[in-house]
């Protein structure tokens, strides 16, 4: 199996005493590379916290992320943001546009903050598949839900990422539009050989990824 | 409590930020209108009070005045009270001034004459006398002793021959504060001393009086009438004396109320802007809030109400808490400045008792009146905006109201690569609204301080002294006329044994540390455009000075070869004070009298010029020196310009002094000795004007502050957005440090570039006004400077201080955060 991300005995709690939440409980997982990923569980089940530990946005009480054979919590603040930058793909539910810029600038944010210069013909493809070429000069706020979530794909896709982390990505959007997405990604996998891991609460969706992780209290319980 | 002030108390501690900087201008609002007028009104009223102990009470005295004009003076219906005043003699003594005066009952009362012992003079040897008097003029004695006092009587506008008689001392005077370099004395004689010695027909009068008019009456309406008055006996400008001190003390001046005012309203009116601007750029979030209000059943009145409380709950804390730090800043101020200004001064020191003894009080209710209420006005005129918005919009409309700085436009074109300078600049221009309120709010601020830095830099001291002196020193010419016993100091003798000649030049050239000495002369003459009965000077200019006299020119031309024929003259733009009628092209004829030769020559005036008061001495006329030479058989040299290459060496001075030892008419000035004048009085004005600046320019600066946290705390989600696609820290605060550089670089184009320009007129406009002896431009290097370090500095420490307050937080937080 070749793996591309892995949690070593993750803990990260929240509160004290009766409010103690334990998001991340000794959690050990294992993400296989060009696969389709999918977590799920209750909500509060510490699904997001996960994913955020995973990605690097937080930082746990002790355990170990490694993501491409690196130990990201090892790397000082700013060594990480470059490395997100260039390894991980970010998708959330409520989308994270910059409102300020338009979707060609969202979408080669990324590369910019990497001083890279954007290699216009492939980020031409990338729109063009995620069916937002006709967008580009758009400002958010004058997208739809949809259009704005591809947007936000199109954005974790451009930096060419190791993994591609999607916090329920579909959340925001209805079961139409939500599948249509889910569908864009799992090409995504399919076709180009991203590694995806994604949190949802959708059976229907989850039902598309290779792998199906469920967590309860902040522990891995299948999958 | 009601559910309006709980909810407006909630909004206070849950807006903590934006209340803190709000409170803190209001804070320096209420500091500044507090201190401004009390500062004010305590430094007039204790000169004010000090003017009523230390001046004579009398509104104005006319010179000259015979028994006749007397009489017909003190009938005229304006005048309310008269009194008399003689100058009889001049008592002999060797270092003092002693002036034998006559002073009649009413004049002793105008003139707070008090003996400290015995009684006023009636018969004609009586005298009163002081024992600093007698010690000078080398006498002992006491009341009811005779002393023998050699005297010269006053006849003819001079000094006669010296007499000599017995006199009775029969009270004295109590001892006055004298200078100790030229110390005068007074002694009163008996009426009937005076007519015993001057003839009635020469006795000549100080007519001392008082107008009719009330507390209401304006200074401006005084001094009117006591214009018409001489007018009405041809009494002229120069014979006349208005005691203009005594009448701002005890009538109101019109120019000085204005001007309080007009400062207050400049404190309100940067307050207010400040606030609004504050409260401005706040007001998405909390139109939001109302808008769940509004939804939740607020009445319209309600939410106002909300918003009115809100912002009088900062002003409750903050404006008693001003108040306070202004009652201990005028207490701190007004010890500071006292403490400025220099000891010896009479007025200074009974201001300094008068406010000690509580006599001058410092605090008055009415000003802490006026503050708190202008202050609660500054805060509830910029509370507008917010409050209209907050209750126009529906619930719905408010409840999505994004700010209206920050609405997006559809589409637009947009970069191809995103890089750190871009994403700032597009925040910026998508809130360009927002940003141009912010840096005009700070701008207008800085305008005004830049124009006000502009006359305090161009009113230097070192300027307005080498306004007065050229060099480093001049040795002047001082003649007295009508001196019987000093004939030798008769203008007309002095130009035939002139003390200034080329010998005297030359040994001051060959002193040690002088450079050069250059030597002006003067030619006094008569002329029909001069209706005052006296006389006039032309200066004559030696030709080093050619580039300065035809630089000077602002009407006309002139050459210096042109002022060679003695035919040709530029008139000095100061006498178009005295005569206004005189233009170029004008011919006058003049009348010159050495003593020896009368002559009339025609001059024709082919230019006016600007010179400073070294240059010509307050000639009316400039020639070149030649010409002013050729118009006499004497030597017209009248002053010695020193130019030495130390600024100040006292050495040089003595040694200057010891060359002049010969002669008693000539005098010393340094131009150190008027630096020190000048650098006295600007000091103070500088204090004063850097502490209002400095407290105006921290109102200005909350804006910033305000500005800068407000844009940083409405993104906070969309920054961490950027970092969680990889925006490191370094990137994120190039950003925020580029966001705060256009409001630092705007602020600064527009208050350094507009600033400057308008500097420029303001300086001509104290010029036009002589304030502070105003010469030359200077540009306010200092004040733009400060102004830069400053606004550079508080940027740099807010991008600094914001980074750490985002990194506070953990960026998951941020992501998250929603208002």
């Amino acid at each position: 199996m070749d793996i591309i991300a892995e949690t070593r005995d993750l803990v990260k709690y929240y509160g004290k005493g009766e409010n103690l939440v334990k998001a991340a409980d000794h959690t050990n997982l294992l993400i296989e590379r060009g696969k389709f990923t999918a977590v799920v569980g209750k909500s509060g089940s510490g699904k997001s916290t996960l994913l955020h530990l995973l990605g690097g946005l937080d930082r746990p009480d002790s355990g170990k992320v490694i993501i491409d054979g690196k130990d990201i919590f090892a790397l000082k603040d700013d060594e990480l943001a470059g490395f997100r930058r260039r390894k991980i793909g970010f998708i959330f539910q409520d989308f994270n546009l910059i409102p300020s810029l338009n979707v060609w600038e969202n979408i080669v944010l990324p590369l910019g903050l990497d001083n890279r210069k954007v290699n216009k013909r492939e980020a031409e493809e990338i729109l063009e598949r995620i069916g937002i070429a006709d967008k580009r000069k758009s400002m958010p706020s004058a997208l739809s839900g949809g259009q704005k979530q591809r947007t936000a794909i199109a954005r974790a896709l451009v930096s060419n990422p190791a993994i591609i982390l999607a916090d329920e990505p579909t959340g925001n959007l209805d079961s139409h539009t939500g599948l249509e997405v889910t569908s864009l990604l799992r090409r995504c996998v399919t076709e180009f050989g991203q590694t995806l891991v994604m949190i949802t609460h959708d059976e229907s969706i989850a039902q598309m990824a290779d792998r199906v992780v469920v967590i309860e209290d902040g522990k891995v319980v299948r999958g | 409590m009601k559910t309006v002030s709980k909810v407006a108390l909630a909004n206070l501690k849950y807006s903590r930020t934006r209340n803190l900087l709000v409170g803190i201008a209001v804070f320096l609002v209420s500091l500044m209108l507090f201190a401004v007028p009390s500062i004010g009104k305590c430094i007039i009223d204790s000169q004010f009070a000090s003017v009523n102990e230390l001046y004579p009470t009398w509104h104005a005295l006319f010179r000259n005045v015979d028994e006749n004009t007397v009489n017909m003076l003190s009938a005229h219906y304006d005048i309310a009270e008269y009194g008399l005043r003689s100058d009889v003699a001049q008592a002999a003594a060797e270092n003092a001034d002693i002036s034998m005066m006559y002073i009649d009952e009413a004049g002793r009362e105008m003139y707070k004459v008090r003996l400290e012992s015995g009684t006023y003079p009636v018969e004609e040897g009586e005298i009163v006398v002081s024992k600093g008097l007698l010690e000078a003029a080398g006498i002992s004695g006491g009341i009811g002793d005779t002393v023998r006092i050699p005297y010269q009587v006053l006849r003819n506008g001079g000094l006669d021959y010296t007499e000599e008689r017995d006199f009775t001392i029969c009270g004295f005077l109590p001892e006055s504060v004298r200078d100790e370099d030229a110390p005068s004395y007074t002694a009163l004689v008996s009426e009937k001393f005076m007519r015993s010695v001057v003839p009635a027909e020469d006795i000549s009068y100080r007519f001392l009086f008082r107008v009719f008019g009330n507390g209401d009456s304006t200074t401006d309406e005084l001094e009117q009438k006591i214009k018409d008055i001489a007018s009405g006996f041809g009494i002229s400008e120069k014979d006349m004396n208005i005691n203009g001190e005594y009448l701002s003390a005890n009538y109101v001046d019109p120019v000085f109320l204005p001007s309080i005012v007009g400062i207050m309203l400049i404190i309100v009116v940067a307050g207010i802007v400040t606030i609004y601007s504050i409260y401005y750029v706040s007001m998405a979030p909390r139109v939001r809030e109302f808008g769940r209000l509004k939804a939740l059943g607020a009445s319209k009145k309600q939410i106002k109400k909300i918003v009115v409380r809100e912002g009088m709950f900062t002003a409750l804390i903050f404006v008693p808490a001003g108040l306070a730090a202004g009652t201990l800043a005028t207490k701190v101020l007004i010890n500071v400045f006292l403490g400025i200004l220099n000891d010896d001064n009479v007025m200074v020191e009974t201001a300094r008792a008068l406010i000690n003894n509580g006599s001058v009080p410092l605090y008055h209710w009415w000003i802490y009146l006026i503050a708190a209420a202008a202050s609660f006005f500054t805060i509830f005129l910029s509370l507008r905006k917010p409050v209209k918005t907050a209750s126009k919009a529906s619930a719905v409309e408010a409840m999505n109201y994004s700010e209206g700085n920050r609405k997006f436009r559809k589409s637009i074109k947009g970069y191809q690569n995103m890089t750190v300078g871009r994403l700032a600049a597009r925040n910026l221009l998508q809130s360009r609204k927002k940003s141009i309120i912010t840096i005009a709010a700070m701008s207008i601020t800085g305008i005004f301080l830049m124009c006000v830095a502009s006359v305090l830099a161009c009113a230097d001291p070192a300027d307005s002294a080498a306004e007065d002196v050229p060099g480093q020193y001049k040795v002047v010419i001082q003649t007295e006329t009508g001196n019987a016993e000093h004939p030798e100091r008769e203008w007309n003798a002095v130009i035939r044994s002139n003390p200034i000649d080329s010998e005297f030049v030359s040994s001051i050239e060959s002193l040690d540390g002088v450079e050069k000495a250059e030597i002006f002369s003067q030619m006094r003459f008569d002329s029909d455009f001069i209706t005052d009965g006296s006389s006039e000077w032309i200066c004559g200019i030696p030709e080093s000075y050619k580039k300065e006299i035809e630089d000077g020119i602002i009407e006309g031309s002139a050459s210096y070869e042109d002022l060679k024929s003695g035919e040709k003259a530029i008139l000095d733009s100061a006498s178009l004070h005295w005569y206004h009628d005189l233009a170029v092209g004008d011919k006058v004829t003049i009348r010159t009298d050495d003593g020896e030769t009368k002559a009339e020559r025609e001059v024709e005036i082919i230019a006016i010029g600007e010179y400073s008061m070294g240059i010509t001495g307050y000639s009316a006329f400039i020639m070149s020196k030649e010409a002013v030479d050729a118009m006499s058989t004497g030597s017209l040299n009248d002053v010695v310009h020193i130019y030495a290459d130390e600024m100040y060496d006292a050495e040089l001075e003595a040694d200057i002094r010891s060359l002049m030892e010969e002669s008693d008419v000539l005098r010393l000035v340094s131009r150190q000795e008027k630096y020190e004048e000048w650098n006295m009085s600007m000091t103070v004005v500088t204090a004063a004007c850097s502490v209002f600046l400095g407290i105006l320019g921290a109102i200005c600066i909350m804006n910033l502050i305000n500005t800068m946290i407000y844009s940083v705390h409405v993104r906070k989600k969309e920054l961490g957005m950027m970092q969680a696609v990889g925006m490191s820290s370094g990137q994120l605060r190039n950003m925020l440090s580029l966001e705060g550089l256009f409001y630092t670089v705007g602020t600064l184009i527009l208050t350094v570039g507009a600033g400057s320009l308008l500097g420029y007129p303001v300086f001509l406009w104290a010029k036009k006004n002589s304030m502070f002896n105003i010469s030359t431009y200077h540009y306010p290097w200092e004040a733009a400077l400060i102004v830069t370090v400053v606004l550079a500095a508080v940027q740099f420490v807010l991008v600094f201080a914001l980074g750490k307050y985002l990194n506070r937080d953990t960026l998951i937080n941020r992501i998250r955060f929603s208002e």
